[in-house]
């Protein structure tokens, strides 16, 4: 369990101490929202749907998104520090270095998934204390599950060369098809089996349910999909899966 | 006996890095593996410290099966790494805490331990400078202090000292002896500098992946042959006459100096200035050295080998790092 502790305070002290990476990682889905919120948004107000509003927690969902799976992933950095090594041989169970790497990522990305949800007021998002308490909630256990997928891929790859193929073939699609820009039943029937199966599309939903479900318009149809236990339960499900899979790699030494 | 191995290999596809390998490290002792880059030495390190699984063989490390019961293992050793291995975010004391925490040190004595540990490399005064600020030889410091702090019975030190310049290098080996006698733990260490070679206790030579030769250093030099003794003398003639007499040696002149091939060079010379009355204007003794050595043994030197590409470029990168 120290270990545990240790992993995080070691990932606190560093975020912390890197500014410019936290200032960015702030500021990153706040332009991401301002961009697609204002600008392309004012477009598609179209069909009695508010897509801004509608868009709002997928905003929140893609900062979790690439914050948790870049986190996840910067495991790499510590492999060509070397520094992944010293946790290696340590006598520590490899699922407790996974999980002491996954409270981490999904601290700091409920920290920023927060940032942007204070932009709520903006997009006429009504906010209420339980509301942003069931949001930030909502926030740590996808970026949980995201921060292991980020911590499996990662365990998988010596250096960064493969990151580019990863962000076009696995992070953008995840993204787009996920629920977060439109609503999934409008897509072709292909398209919609990819959403099905891609985790992100539950924790999306979720998000959707805690900050839209109480709007008294036609988007919390368009927007909730499924009931919020079934997203919860796919997300754990998914969430310790992929942890024990990660694990396990790392164990694996060829 | 505190690690024994036995029939180690390790294969890579169709490379056989580690070929059955056998060896034993005693209490107290200070074990070399020296051999050329890429003869095996960082892949048997590898297998007993538990990131690499060996193909067949068995490693007990003080009594624990190390292939089998990694995690206890883990416990009684310390590593330093051939590449740097700090995170330079942190400060040297957070350095050390990471892995008092890892290694389930005691909350109570974590911070004695990280002082009295900085204290003997002689970096108390940084306890809370990020190492990003710290040189190469600082570096190495901490990560032997970092490497002690859960008290482990054997340290590993693998190419410690590559990278840094011959200064830093002495400093280093001059910690670690000083850290060996005062926590009595047993070193093993790898190199490819063969002056650092000299200071094990016993050394294995490893090449192409198999142990040629374990011995002491004194013991591998011996094999090599005899010492040569030049002799500067006011009567050459008489010189080498009266040692023929007196000792039963050779002496041949050469190039207006007299030769003496013996062994023992070191105890034959006091006794050729009490018995030989020719009065000697200067003595050298050439020593066969461990290189000599390990020359005969591979057909090689240690540092002949052509480096490939990518091997200089990671030299050069390293020593970059350690700047």
């Amino acid at each position: 369990m120290s270990a545990i502790a240790i992993i995080v305070k070691r990932d606190m002290l560093c975020y912390m101490r890197d500014k410019s990476y936290f200032i960015s990682s702030v500021f990153r889905p706040i332009l991401w929202l301002i961009v697609i919120g204002f600008g392309i948004g004012s477009v598609f107000q179209t069909g009695g749907m508010d897509w801004r509003k509608f868009i709002f927690p997928g905003m929140i969902g893609m900062a979790i998104i690439f914050t948790s799976v870049f986190f996840g992933m910067s495991i790499i950095w510590d492999r060509q520090f070397g520094f992944l090594k010293v946790i290696l041989v340590a006598p520590v169970p490899r699922v407790y270095v996974v999980l002491g790497k996954m409270v981490s990522g999904s601290i700091i990305s409920t920290v920023q998934g927060a940032f942007v949800l204070m932009l709520a007021p903006l997009l006429n998002v009504p906010l209420s204390l339980p509301k942003v308490l069931f949001t930030i909630v909502l926030m740590f256990i996808g970026s949980m599950a995201l921060t292991a997928l980020g911590i499996f891929i990662a365990s998988r790859m010596e250096s960064f060369e493969g990151f580019g193929m990863i962000m076009n073939f696995v992070l953008m699609p995840m993204f787009f098809l996920s629920g977060a820009l439109f609503p999934i039943d409008k897509v072709p029937k292909a398209m919609y089996w990819i959403v099905m199966l891609n985790p992100v599309t539950y924790c999306v939903d979720a998000l959707q349910y805690a900050l839209l479900a109480d709007l008294n318009s036609n988007i919390v149809f368009d927007a909730i999909d499924f009931p919020i236990i079934f997203n919860v339960i796919i997300i754990i499900t998914f969430t310790i899966l992929i942890a024990l899979l990660a694990g396990a790699n790392f164990s694996r030494n060829k | 006996m505190i690690l024994t191995v036995k029939d180690l290999t390790k294969k890579f596809r169709t490379l056989t890095a580690v070929d059955q390998i056998s060896f034993s490290v005693e209490e107290g002792e200070v074990f070399g593996f020296l051999g050329p880059n890429g003869a095996g030495k960082t892949t048997t390190i590898s297998m007993i410290c538990t990131l690499l699984h060996p193909t067949s063989g068995e490693i007990i490390l003080d009594g624990v099966n190390v292939v089998t019961n990694p995690a206890q293992a883990r416990r009684k050793m310390g590593l330093i790494f051939q590449d740097p291995s700090l995170d330079e975010r942190l400060t040297a004391a957070e350095n050390i805490e990471f892995q008092a925490r890892l290694y389930g040190v005691p909350r109570s004595e974590t911070v004695s331990r990280i002082d009295h540990l900085l204290e003997l490399v002689q970096l108390a005064d940084r306890k809370h400078s990020l190492v990003k600020t710290f040189s190469g030889g600082m570096r190495r410091r901490l990560e032997v202090a970092r490497g002690l702090v859960h008290s482990p019975r054997i340290l590993f030190l693998d190419e410690p000292t590559l990278g840094l310049d011959l200064q830093t290098r002495r400093l280093i080996w001059d910690y670690i002896l000083r850290l060996r006698q005062e926590k009595n733990i047993v070193i093993f260490m790898t190199t490819h500098y063969i002056e650092e070679a000299d200071i094990c206790d016993r050394i294995a030579v490893i090449d192409r992946g198999r142990i040629v030769a374990i011995d002491t250093p004194a013991n591998l030099i011996a094999r090599v042959g005899k010492d040569v003794i030049t002799f500067i003398t006011d009567n050459d003639d008489a010189f080498c006459s009266a040692v023929k007499e007196k000792l039963g040696l050779d002496a041949v002149q050469f190039n207006g100096e007299v030769r003496i091939v013996a062994e023992n060079g070191e105890n034959l010379i006091p006794k050729i200035f009490r018995t030989v009355q020719v009065p000697i204007q200067s003595v050298r003794l050439n020593k066969p050295t461990l290189d000599d050595a390990f020359i005969l043994l591979t057909g090689r030197s240690v540092r002949d080998e052509a480096m490939s590409r990518r091997e200089s470029m990671r030299y050069y990168y390293k020593a970059r790092e350690r700047k």
